[in-house]
């Protein structure tokens, strides 16, 4: 038999036990998928905002200076020296436009859970395709000291405009408000195989962690989670993820 | 994205789910934990784009497609920033009886290049033909014949009679 249909046939026999925990892959998958329409949304308003602002600043001279416009010969369709009641107004100083924050990178998220993490929880950096290429999202390793290795996904996006208008009402519907005013919406497994957080801060950061265990098979029990809901909360809506950036 | 739409996109990756996984394995040479990192990635990317997804004849297919090149750009970017580790991947941990064997198999791919490794996906695991294996990694036909060629014969450089054995016992 050639060497392809017996490696192929050997490997697919071999691999016909391999089982992924599905839970885990397709929640983990959902949120993934999730995080990147709302960064693609970002970048769409994002291009928008900066798409206006150049036509505003090309469009702004020309109409602040009729009166050169008006001294060309001939083709051009006079324009008054006088400034017509029909004219725009410049943007206001003072108003900024809204700009794509720059991305954490991994070596920021990576301190700040550190400084975040309760005691006796280790995190370091995880080997493994979950950054995306935009950056949106880190993976990292968790040891919550007692033998179990959980996987964390960790993604701080700036949302505004109409992404943040929706994300907002979809959090509205679903999610609790902290004292502060930010947005948590908290999302388990009974069996605390799989946990995830969003926290939409009133300044439009969204802050999502997911945390899964590593190397535990569909049919072990659930280790016990490696930190409690509210510790989770607290991590994923500290104010640090702000200064962070 | 509409309850519908993410109803039927569970749906799909429930059942697609088993099948990526198996190849992510073999593109990861057995690293169960990159291989689910892997599928993980290509789900979210099916996700954000899934109400396009009508469009598309053969969802299972595309699918095996967009992990294949989330795993060619991941292996690029690794090159850069990888990082090196203590922990010994799951293949090897496995303590079962086949093990030997499984581990020997994945092994001999681990030693490929990345585009060695997908080619022999696409070509012998996933049975595509030239033509489409060329047309998923944007390179002609007669390099995927060339590439697949010596992928078999590093192949069988480094198992040599050892596949047979290992087979046979």
């Amino acid at each position: 038999m050639p060497i392809e249909d017996d490696f192929t046939n050997t490997l697919r026999a071999e691999l016909g036990s391999y089982e992924p925990d599905l839970v885990v892959l397709l929640g983990d998958a959902v949120n993934r998928g999730r995080r990147r329409r709302r960064r693609r949304a970002s970048l769409v308003a994002c291009a928008g905002v900066l798409v206006a602002g150049g036509l505003a600043v090309v469009a702004a001279p020309a109409l602040a200076r009729p009166s050169q416009v008006a001294a060309r010969p001939a083709r051009v369709v006079a324009v008054p020296a006088k400034p017509g009641p029909h004219e725009r107004k410049p943007p206001p100083s003072g108003a900024a436009s809204p700009t794509l924050a720059k991305a954490l990178s991994s070596a920021e998220c990576l301190r700040r859970l550190r400084a975040l993490l309760p005691s006796g929880v280790t995190v370091s950096q995880a080997v493994a395709p979950g950054h995306t290429p935009d950056g949106a999202a880190m993976s990292f390793r968790l040891d919550d000291g007692r033998g179990v290795i959980w996987r964390a996904t960790v993604s701080a996006t700036r949302l505004f405009g109409s992404v943040l208008a929706d994300e907002r009402y979809h959090m509205l519907t679903v999610a609790f408000a902290q004292p502060d005013g930010t947005l948590v919406d908290l999302r388990q497994q009974p069996d605390s195989r799989w946990q995830a957080v969003d926290a939409l801060r009133p300044d439009g950061l969204e802050v999502s962690i997911t945390l899964s265990p590593s190397a535990v098979g569909p049919n072990d029990a659930a280790p016990a989670p490696i930190l409690s809901s509210p510790q989770l909360i607290a991590v994923a809506a500290d104010p640090a993820w702000e200064t962070a950036r | 994205m509409r309850r519908r739409d993410e109803e039927s996109f569970l749906a799909f990756a429930a059942a697609r789910s088993r099948s990526l996984f198996r190849s992510a394995c073999v593109l990861c040479s057995g690293d169960q934990h990159l291989a689910e990192d892997l599928v993980q990635e290509t789900l979210g990317r099916l996700y954000a784009r899934w109400s396009r997804m009508r469009h598309v004849d053969n969802p299972a297919a595309y699918a095996q497609t967009v992990l294949v090149r989330t795993f060619l750009t991941y292996r690029r970017r690794r090159s850069n920033d990888e990082l090196p580790t203590s922990t010994v991947p799951d293949a090897a941990q496995a303590a079962e009886p086949d093990a030997p064997l499984r581990v020997t198999l994945l092994g001999a791919m681990g030693q490929l290049s990345s585009q060695d490794r997908v080619v022999l996906l696409l070509r012998y695991w996933q049975d595509r033909s030239v033509e489409e294996t060329a047309e998923i990694l944007r390179i002609r036909p007669g390099a995927v014949r060339n590439r697949s060629m010596r992928a078999l014969e590093r192949l069988r450089d480094l198992l040599g009679c050892e596949l047979a054995e290992l087979v046979h016992h």
